[in-house]
């Protein structure tokens, strides 16, 4: 075929998946239509009104003429098939009753596919780049205290704003659901405190929670959060213009409805726990997330059966070393498990503090907020190479990072790191560092171990480099532990 | 009368710059700006295979600037329409993936 007939008919093809894309999907969930009593004139689609502009007649259609647009050619034009079609002219009926595996209801089970008639670079459609799929179930999971609920809200933030999550690029914008059945008054200051950090979303997020939902254990449980979701995910399209993209579920255990004990160690009841997390995913057309504990063990992972992990597409892992006190350090997400890459890719992060204003009464609040500032980029987990004279440089230096610390870009083409003045981090570094004699001695002494430990630092631990007259100093241990 | 009538060479003109002529006249002002914006990524999507991808960004950037998509497009996009920018569609063109779903 002639190369420019090609991209005529490529692009008329093309027009009709833009202008009508509910429609070129068989399993899509349709309204009735009325029924016509008598064959009715149909209108041309926008991808026809397109070939007529090339000046080219429609297939089966005679240029002299230009009514009588039959339903097959508009098909043909608008890129769908005739079957497709068919399930569009099908009018809804009762749906059987249905338990909790619906996600292969719609599906076709008798489908026989060939090598070469599925593109591979479209069959695998991702919400996040290499990690989360467009539509699927998966678990944010972790001990209390891990920030789960907070990465979530990462999560959520990226995929409304579109900017990356973890270096990670966002392949499909939209609206995001969170059913909020623990800590629900935590949702609109985690929220206003990620989009208030991070920026990008001015005015109103497409955002929505729900502090309820029916048990996922109960009869049609996937019909009934459909039925919940579907007015919302509507609204998202009319009121921001995207689609439902992402739904989280806090918490799997509150969401399951378990009637008895022991019944989250029931193969059984986990498996249909993530039938129904699999379900509302596939009818909505979105990633579903539910966010899980672990157990007394970490090693073992989820808690309670390991079937859950099992069906999950995406596991994410919330880790941390948890002191007696609750105190948690080295906090860092790992993808666990995923079907597009490598799994157990480590991306430390901490939690900052932030500011949210004053609340009604006056009261000062704030909330948290997490920096992925030395993970951006991918990498291992990775031991200690701090030695121990270099312990009290790395503390203040840690401490000075979180209090006065900013996301800079030293280098042009290196990494965005989170930085701060060397002069802040000399004082402190002094401060805290023992000296005797008198004060001039004590100075010296201080002065002296401060540039020691920096210079030993400088060795693949920290970066420093002045910029706009300020000595910015940055931590880069990955790439020291990397090469150790 | 001159016998000899002198034969008018044809303009030499790539496959690329027909499709832009072809589709250019359908990126006219008076369609809404959505049609237009499928318009527009339809025709990169198909353009695809007529000239290597920086060809095809270039001279889609310069049909987008030309028939004043961009700037319509910079002028009525909220942040969530924005996902139609011109960097978003030109970019899911290439990749023949649909961002209207």
């Amino acid at each position: 075929m002639d190369p420019l007939e090609k991209f005529k008919t490529d692009f008329v093809r093309r027009r009709g998946e833009a202008h009508q894309p509910k429609a070129a999907k068989a399993d899509d969930k349709l309204r009735p239509r009325p029924k016509a009593t008598g064959p009715a004139p149909v209108k041309p689609t926008a991808a026809q009104n397109s070939l007529r502009e090339f000046g080219d007649s429609l297939p089966g259609e005679d240029a002299n003429v230009d009514t009588d647009f039959g339903a097959t050619n508009i098909n043909a034009a608008a890129g769908h098939s005739e079957e497709a079609r068919d399930a569009v002219d099908e009018p809804i009926g009762d749906e059987p009753e249905s338990g909790n595996d619906e996600a292969d209801k719609h599906s076709e089970p008798n489908k026989v596919y060939w090598h070469g008639e599925v593109d591979y670079r479209e069959s695998r459609p991702y919400l996040v780049q290499d990690c989360i799929p467009e539509v699927g179930h998966g678990l944010i999971a972790g001990q209390w205290g891990t920030f789960k609920t907070f990465s979530a809200f990462d999560l959520a933030y990226s995929c409304m704003s579109g900017m990356p999550w973890l270096g990670y690029d966002i392949m499909r914008r939209g609206g995001v659901l969170f059913i909020a059945l623990e800590g629900s008054a935590e949702v609109p200051i985690r929220l206003q405190g990620v989009i208030e950090d991070r920026g990008k979303i001015e005015g109103p997020a497409p955002f929505a929670w729900i502090e309820t939902c029916p048990p996922f254990l109960g009869k049609n449980a996937a019909d009934e959060i459909c039925k919940i979701a579907e007015p919302i995910a509507k609204e998202f399209v009319s009121r921001f213009g995207v689609p439902l993209v992402l739904v989280i579920i806090d918490t799997i255990i509150a969401a399951a409805g378990y009637t008895r004990d022991g019944q989250d160690n029931d193969a059984a009841a986990g498996q249909a726990i993530m039938n129904t997390l699999k379900a509302v995913a596939h009818r909505m057309k979105c990633f579903a997330f539910g966010i899980d504990h672990f157990g007394k063990t970490v090693e073992t992972g989820t808690r309670g059966t390991s079937v859950k992990e099992g069906s999950a597409d995406v596991v994410l892992a919330m880790l941390g070393d948890k002191s007696v006190s609750g105190e948690v350090t080295h906090t860092r997400l790992a993808l666990r498990k995923r079907r597009g890459g490598a799994n157990g890719e480590e991306h430390s992060f901490t939690a900052r503090k932030v500011d949210m204003g004053p609340d009604q009464f006056g009261k000062p609040m704030s909330t948290l907020v997490l920096d992925w500032s030395t993970a951006q980029t991918p990498q291992p987990a990775a031991k200690e190479h701090w030695s121990k004279s270099l312990r009290l440089l790395r503390q203040v230096l840690m401490t000075i990072l979180a209090d006065h610390g900013r996301n800079c870009q030293p280098y042009a083409d290196g990494p965005p790191v989170r930085a701060c003045d060397l002069a802040l981090v000399r004082q402190e570094f002094c401060r805290q560092y023992p000296a005797d004699g008198d004060e001039k001695q004590k100075a010296h002494t201080r002065f002296q171990a401060f540039y020691r430990a920096i210079k030993a630092a400088q060795d693949g631990l920290i970066g420093i480099r002045e910029v706009d007259g300020v000595q910015l100093t940055w931590l880069i241990k990955p790439e020291a532990e990397r090469s150790s | 009368m001159n016998a000899i009538t002198p034969i008018k060479a044809t303009p030499a003109c790539d496959l690329l710059t027909q499709a832009v002529a072809l589709v250019r006249p359908q990126l006219e002002r008076s369609k809404p700006l959505k049609e237009r914006v499928e318009i527009y990524w339809a025709a990169i999507a198909a353009a695809n295979s007529l000239a290597a991808v920086d060809i095809v960004r270039e001279e889609f950037l310069r049909l987008a600037r030309e028939t004043h998509l961009a700037d319509d497009l910079r002028r009525t996009a909220d942040l969530y329409h924005s996902d139609k920018t011109l960097e978003h569609v030109l970019r899911w063109g290439l990749l023949r993936r649909n961002p209207f779903r």
